[in-house]
């Protein structure tokens, strides 16, 4: 089946909805962990 | 392999193993490098009148967003606020809310101002920070109660941001800070000291435990202190005990001490001394000058408020706070 660009925008708009709804129902999985900003590595 | 990595915050200053948490709960080591456990996640989260953290001098009768997560750098004994202040994260609710929406929820909720409280700021500082900054971009106040337990680096980079601070002085001897608190009673002080100098408003807390901190000649080296050192002009707030946590079997404070604490602050100079958690006229400002009823309270409300353009409206004189 030869691709068209209507497929092409199709899977464009369907990975954007993905990107979302992984957003929302697990967006702890998504987070980076925050560095402390007053540390040091001891010897 | 990873190693050991000190903690710089508060002069309690945890070494940390691999994977180690530090006292506060809020803090760990994993593969060397530090990370904050409770950044976006707030355990307590409320609109609450700006008289309620207290603050007395500041912006009066407008609302403070008040936010909070889990942890304490100290374990006082009488803590209001064990069931979140002693917990680790993940022993309580918390919700997700980074940086920016604090800001958005506070311009929701017309707050003029952010308080970082119930627990210990201290522990909570990247979010703290953070937030901070994104905060003065729309105009909203940053204010913070605390124990003042942080160490004078990162306490004088918060304090480019804060606009004001409630610390409490829980006691004036080592003794009560080592045996009640765990902690020490230099570093608070020290805290003071830098938080005046970083010209942040200024107020201080003092909870009055009959038997522990209650002895009139400990009081009145206290407000000495604060006199000499930060000024006459810095609120100092005497508040009721209420049992808690572990000193159930101890009584609430007597009114009559309260008050007596209320007059050793006055004949030591301290223009604006408070009684809080408890009803009593002593809830109210009045002018050092000539005695004038400024603002008139009962528990959190402002009655009627004669600051005018920050002057008494009777005398004249410059009634030290931030009016506007």
């Amino acid at each position: 089946m030869k691709m068209q660009r209507r497929d092409f925008l199709g899977f464009f708009l369907l990975g954007g909805l993905l990107s979302l709804l992984i957003r929302k129902l697990w967006p702890k999985g998504l987070q980076q962990p925050k560095e402390a900003m007053f540390w040091r590595r001891k010897a | 392999m990873a190693g050991d990595v000190q903690c710089d915050l508060c002069p309690t200053e945890c070494v940390l193993g691999n994977y180690q948490v530090g006292g506060c709960r809020t803090r760990i080591n994993k593969d060397g490098v530090l990370y904050s456990l409770v950044y976006g996640k707030p355990c307590a989260v409320a609109v609450d009148p700006i008289e309620k953290k207290p603050f007395f001098h500041f912006l009066p009768a407008t609302s403070a967003f008040s936010i909070a997560t889990a942890g304490c750098v100290l374990s006082c004994k009488f803590c209001q606020n064990w069931q979140i202040s002693q917990a680790s994260p993940d022993e309580v609710d918390a919700q997700d809310l980074p940086p920016a929406d604090v800001v958005r929820q506070a311009l929701y909720y017309r707050c003029r101002s952010i308080t970082y409280t119930y627990t210990e700021p201290t522990v909570f500082y990247e979010y703290m920070y953070d937030t901070a900054q994104i905060a003065r971009k729309y105009g909203i106040r940053n204010t913070m109660h605390s124990c003042g337990y942080i160490k004078e680096k990162p306490l004088r980079r918060l304090a480019k941001l804060l606009d004001a601070a409630d610390i409490d002085l829980k006691a004036f001897t080592e003794d009560f800070y080592g045996r009640i608190c765990g902690g020490r009673l230099k570093p608070v002080l020290d805290a003071l000291v830098v938080l005046r100098q970083e010209n942040v408003w200024l107020e201080i807390t003092n909870l009055v435990v009959p038997g522990l901190n209650d002895d009139p000649k400990q009081i009145g080296e206290m407000c000495r202190w604060i006199v000499k050192e930060l000024g006459p002009d810095v609120p100092v707030h005497f508040s009721r005990f209420h049992p808690q946590y572990k000193l159930k079997d101890l009584p609430p404070t007597p009114l009559a001490t309260l008050k007596e604490a209320h007059q050793i602050a006055r004949d030591a100079g301290i223009r604006y001394p408070y009684l809080g958690n408890i009803r009593s006229e002593a809830e109210s400002t009045f002018c050092h000058k000539c005695r004038l009823l400024l603002i008139e309270r009962i528990g959190y409300f402002v009655k009627q408020n004669n600051i005018v353009k920050g002057k008494c409206r009777s005398c004249g004189v410059a009634i030290p706070g931030v009016w506007s």
